[in-house]
């Protein structure tokens, strides 16, 4: 019964990535869905939208899990579920259906701010027109209406649904000529932690307010983005959110990823200098951060960390990050290679050529327990399943870390973990993940 | 039971060639049911003579669902039972999905068993062209297709695709292409053509039908041949037509 | 309006409930999907999948191969797996993208089969309707293919036909009916969907016995009827009085005595006057059996969102399709008791009696699943909260 777990050492991954791989599993199997698989989900990042509800059109089935982590995590009161049935596949009433819907559920709550509708796969193979169907609704009651895509069947296409879904959120914003000295941040799901120094340092150089959709408590405020004169995108999720403003809204962006290795923090902080047109004074957060890096490693000892995709986190970049600061990590769990990994995949070949990589999906994993693969930490929900023995990080995505902040924090993250575990089951049910 | 679908380009005579043969065969004492797979829903109107047939795919939009067989079938000329699949509005929902929710209608509501035909015909719309349109041939359904095509380049190519998708379908026990009736277009050396097309294919050629203008006539009062006027030499060549396709199923 | 739902989520899907069925049938099972639909029974319908190595996949459907009908393409994954990681079988399910350009998955199943020498069954589900449609689906299935043809004498041997965590619970339950089996004579207690495996179920002709616990047990008791002559009985032993009727019919079976029996447990008179008991119907049924001998309610009603089976029905049930319907029934009615999951008490109005929570996977899925009460034998013991003003949305 027993089956080797498919995988590729680090210095394979590079050859393969240098021959134009993308994805540890170039399509060619079927998929495994551990428990540890999925995260925000179309649903939860929709309804990021202040004051707005949404109405999710599909086969019952399909709203299943987003409405149960509803339930779990408090969102369910804004999300209504039309059910399409067989005669409505074949006939596409569906659509009109919606509106009557929209109608009922009007009458029924407190009049919100905006509208999402949110289609599935089987609109998308019946090129159901969601747009025009937002823009009817919209006229009938004067409400912003938008739709959006939860649509995995078109996951590998140019434009997959965990991008889509960021692009609809901010759709809403209208355009403004008059731009203020202000940014927005996109690509992440929760605003940047109140406690890092990006706020002090964007501050100093005159850039205030840094806005985000989470931090947003009105729809009003959520309008307000559209005064901002600058993009920054933390996180690839959100760059067709960030194409489609730069045209639309006229505020063109940057790509700053969030990093945990300290290069690559101030890699990120040089390239805003250069795009804004300001100076930011980093070196003291830098001296700060080594010397926490320091202090942390000493307490926790040279543990061997496993990571995985499932994290606030490009995995290659923190695996990388993590080897600076003198942790092992022998073991990475991912199936995506993005463009911006490239240079991270290199240097951990070149330093620990025998780094094994996995990837969640490939359906040897469905015997992967028996490996009993041992490590002192994993980050990362998947890299805790599949490392049973193993304390868990989660670095989730429901609180964003930037800058050197990103570095402090996961360290205190790590260090609680290993000093104060938690059940890895009951911590990832609670985190209702939704593939 | 002997259950054959009709395919052809289209436009090429499915739906005339299909009726006028169920009317023959009913003529000749057997029970037959055909079945229009095609959003047009044209494909018994020369046999339903008055009587409205509502196709099954208006009906579920309308109820939604559909429990009696009374509501989508008609009995027509000389008893035979006529359904129409009929479509979705045109420009969204899905119509190879709604011949596949038809089916499944009439699956429900046990219309074989009620019926009981010893025909039945599935005229389909024009080439294979989605997983919808292919459900006739699917384990279950029709065992037998027959082509029907004229010496015409598109009319042969229309035909070649269809055999193409049986093919494809070979693993699958899908239904037998049993062969092509040559409906004549009166092109030169039309015959010939299609004689060889047919060896080409590996099949037979049963039956030529010659371009009548009767046909026309008859159709202009939602009738077949068959019922204006059965002495008619086109309606002759129908009922040869029929005991061939007869001859066939005792030859199998 | 049809099919709008404000309150609830939506329930378990149909292919969910396939895959709860052969869960532990050590089969390769592929759910052609996109990986959403996958999620949802992986994530939300399974308390076992942490774990497991259960082999269900999704078939990683996208566009490109729907729109073009490459099926080919699946058929050579699946080979992939089968050759990777030898199983007993393989199961193929639908879902809707499949539905939607009709995906023939009996003919693909033909093929697999012709491939790779196994048995390959293959369900056209699509999400739109509930697990129990699938799950009676799947049971049935699995009669047809793994059960052997048996003319020898009946065993001590008793086939649980129901038991999937969807409607029974991650196991608890359906381990405590099995102990009340033994004790009633049956060496042999095989739960399909839990405990048994293939070689179990290849066993179940020579059952004495069969018991139905769900509603997706009902068709394949009935085919195991039609073929072995097995006689089957409908329900799960709640409460004292239930329980010593349960346990009389199995032993007879068996023609073994009945073991003793202890007295059920009588509220004082008109403590509850009507009760409602909401969920699936061979539960809420039993409920009820527990609510009349122990409680002595009189008037009790089933009402469910799922299949109800006529031979179950009393009158006075209903058949839920809506949302609106539970709260029309629960303001026509007045019910003083009502038990069902927590997640329906947005529905029941400003009712003044009590509701009793029973959790049930198929609705509220992860949120209960690790604290369902115990039942079986014993009284209905579940958090209980007096019934109030649903919360208003705002
Ligand atoms: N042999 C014939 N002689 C004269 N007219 C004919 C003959 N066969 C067909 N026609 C005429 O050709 C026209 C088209 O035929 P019909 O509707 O049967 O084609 P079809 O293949 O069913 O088309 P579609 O693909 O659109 O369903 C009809 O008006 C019919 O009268
Ligand atoms: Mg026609």
């Amino acid at each position: 019964m027993a089956c080797a777990p498919y995988s590729l050492s680090i210095t394979e991954l590079k050859t393969a990535v240098e021959s134009g791989t993308r994805k540890l599993l170039d399509g060619g199997s079927l998929r495994y869905c551990p428990p540890s698989a999925g995260g925000w989900g179309i649903i939860r990042v929709g309804l990021l939208v202040p004051e707005s509800i949404m109405l999710f059109v599909s086969p019952a089935g399909c709203g299943r899990h987003g409405a149960i982590a509803g339930l779990q995590l408090g969102f369910r009161q804004r999300l209504f579920f039309l059910y399409v049935d067989e005669v409505d596949l074949v006939t596409g009433r569906h659509l009109e259906r919606a509106k009557e819907a929209v109608e009922e559920i009007l009458a029924s709550i407190s009049r919100p701010r905006a509208i999402m509708i949110c289609a599935t796969c089987i609109d998308d193979l019946l090129v159901s027109d969601y747009e025009k169907l937002a823009e009817e609704v919209e006229n009938d009651y004067r409400i912003p209406v938008r739709a959006c895509h939860m649509n995995p069947i078109a996951m590998d296409g140019k434009k997959p649904p965990q991008l889509t879904i960021q692009k609809a959120i901010h759709e809403f914003i209208p355009a403004v000529k008059q731009k203020e000295q202000a940014i927005n941040m996109l690509g992440s799901f929760a605003a940047i932690n109140r406690g890092s120094e990006f706020y002090e340092l964007m501050a100093g150089a005159g850039v205030s307010p840094v806005r985000h959709i989470a931090a947003c408590s009105t729809f009003d405020d959520l309008c307000s983005m559209g005064r901002s004169f600058y993009n920054v995108l933390i996180k690839p999720g959100g760059k067709l959110a960030a194409e489609y403003m730069a045209k639309a809204l006229n505020i063109p962006y940057c790509y700053a990823p969030v990093s945990y290795g300290l290069e690559a923090i101030a890699a990120s902080y040089r390239k805003l200098e250069e795009q804004l047109g300001i100076s930011l004074d980093t070196a003291a957060y830098y001296e700060k951060t080594e010397k926490a890096i320091n202090y942390y490693r000493k307490i926790l000892g040279s543990i061997s960390i496993a990571v995985g995709e499932n994290i606030n986190a490009c995995p290659f970049e923190l695996a990388r990050a993590l080897l600076s600061y003198g942790f092992e990590v022998p073991y990475i769990f991912t199936d995506q290679v993005l463009d911006i990994d490239r240079e991270n995949i290199n240097w951990l070949a070149e330093r620990r050529p025998h780094i094994k990589v996995f990837t969640n999906a490939h359906p040897s994993m469905a015997n992967f327990l028996d490996e009993k693969l041992k490590v002192d930490l994993a980050i990362g929900f998947d890299a805790g399943y599949f490392c049973s023995g193993a304390k868990t990080a989660a670095l989730s995505m429901d609180c964003q870390a930037y800058g050197f902040e990103a570095a402090n924090s996961l360290l205190k993250e790590m260090t609680l973990a290993m000093n104060n575990p938690h059940s890895h089951r009951e911590q990832m049910y609670a985190a209702g993940l939704v593939l | 039971m002997r259950r054959i679908a009709i395919y052809g380009k289209g436009g090429i005579g499915k739906s005339t060639i299909t009726s006028t043969l169920s009317a023959a065969l009913s003529t000749m004492g057997y029970r037959v049911m055909q079945v229009g797979c095609d959003p047009k829903a044209d494909s018994t109107i020369t046999l339903t003579a008055g009587k409205t047939l509502t196709p099954i795919m208006d009906y579920l939009k309308e109820h939604g669902k559909c429990d009696s067989l009374e509501e989508i079938t008609v009995q027509g000329f000389n008893g035979i039972v006529c359904v129409e699949t009929g479509g979705p509005t045109p420009g969204i929902g899905c119509a190879g999905r709604g011949i596949i929710t038809s089916f499944n209608v009439l699956d429900e509501l046990g219309a074989y068993q009620v019926f009981n035909p010893d025909f039945v015909f599935y005229d389909v719309l024009g080439d294979v062209v989605c997983g919808g349109f292919a459900l006739p041939l699917r384990q279950g359904y029709a065992d037998e297709v027959i082509i029907v095509t004229s010496g015409e380049p598109m009319a042969l190519f229309a035909a070649g695709n269809i055999k193409k998708a049986l093919d494809n379908f070979a693993e699958r026990d899908y239904a037998q292409l049993r062969g092509l009736i040559l409906n004549l277009r009166n092109i030169e050396r039309e015959e010939e053509i299609v004689y060889d097309f047919a060896e080409r294919m590996g099949v037979p050629v049963f039956g030529i039908i010659p371009r009548d203008k009767n046909i026309q006539l008859y159709e202009s009062r939602q009738q077949t041949v068959i019922e204006g006027d059965p002495a008619l030499n086109i309606s002759r060549s129908i009922m040869k037509l029929a005991e061939q396709i007869i001859d066939l199923g005792e030859a199998s | 309006m049809k099919g709008l739902y404000k309150y609830l989520p939506p329930f378990a899907p149909d292919y969910s409930g396939v895959c709860s069925v052969l869960f532990n049938l050590n089969g390769i099972v592929i759910i052609h999907d996109a990986s959403g639909c996958t999620g949802n029974f992986t994530g939300y319908d399974e308390p076992r999948w942490y774990g497991s190595n259960a082999a269900i996949f999704s078939s990683g459907l996208r566009e490109i191969e729907a729109v073009l009908g490459d099926d080919e393409r699946l058929i050579n994954r699946i080979m992939e797996a089968v050759e990777r990681m030898p199983r007993n079988f393989v199961a193929l399910l639908g879902s809707p993208a499949p539905a939607v350009i009709g995906t023939d998955m009996q003919a693909l199943a033909r093929i697999l089969k012709a491939r790779s020498g196994l048995p390959v069954l293959s369900f056209d589900t699509t999400g739109i309707k509930y697990y129990d449609t699938g799950a009676s689906q799947a049971y049935l299935e699995i009669a047809r293919n793994f059960v052997k043809p048996w003319n020898g004498k009946k065993q001590a041997l008793v086939n649980i036909l129901g038991a999937i965590p969807l409607d029974m619970g991650k196991g608890k339950r359906v381990r405590d009916i099995g102990l009340l089996l033994r004790q009633c004579g049956f060496s042999k207690v095989y739960a399909w969907g839990q405990n048994a495996g293939l070689k179990e179920i290849s066993q179940a002709g020579a059952a004495s016995l069969n018991l139905v616990v769900a509603y997706s047990g009902l068709a394949v008791a009935r085919y195991l009827h039609e073929h072995f002559a097995t006689p089957y009985m409908v329900g799960i032993p709640i409460g004292q009085g239930s329980t010593n009727q349960f346990m009389r019919t199995a032993s007879s079976v068996l023609g073994l005595e009945t073991p003793p029996r202890t007295t059920p447990y009588l509220l004082p008179p008109n403590t509850y006057a009507q009760a409602l008991v909401i969920g699936e119907q061979v539960m809420a049924g039993s409920i009820r059996s527990f609510l009349r001998l122990d409680w002595g309610i009189r008037k009790v009603n089933v009402a469910s969102f799922f299949a109800m089976d006529k031979e179950l029905w009393e009158e006075g049930d209903k058949f839920l399709e809506e949302e609106d319907d539970l709260s029309s029934l629960c303001q026509k009615e007045n019910y003083d008791l009502i038990i069902g999951d927590p997640l329906y008490e947005n529905l029941l109005g400003a009712n003044q009696g009590r509701f009793i929570h029973f959790p049930h996977v198929a609705v509220s899925s992860r949120l209960y699943w690790d604290n369902e009460p115990a039942c079986v034998s014993k009284q209905l013991e579940g958090l209980s909260s007096k019934l109030k003003t649903p919360a208003r949305r705002t």
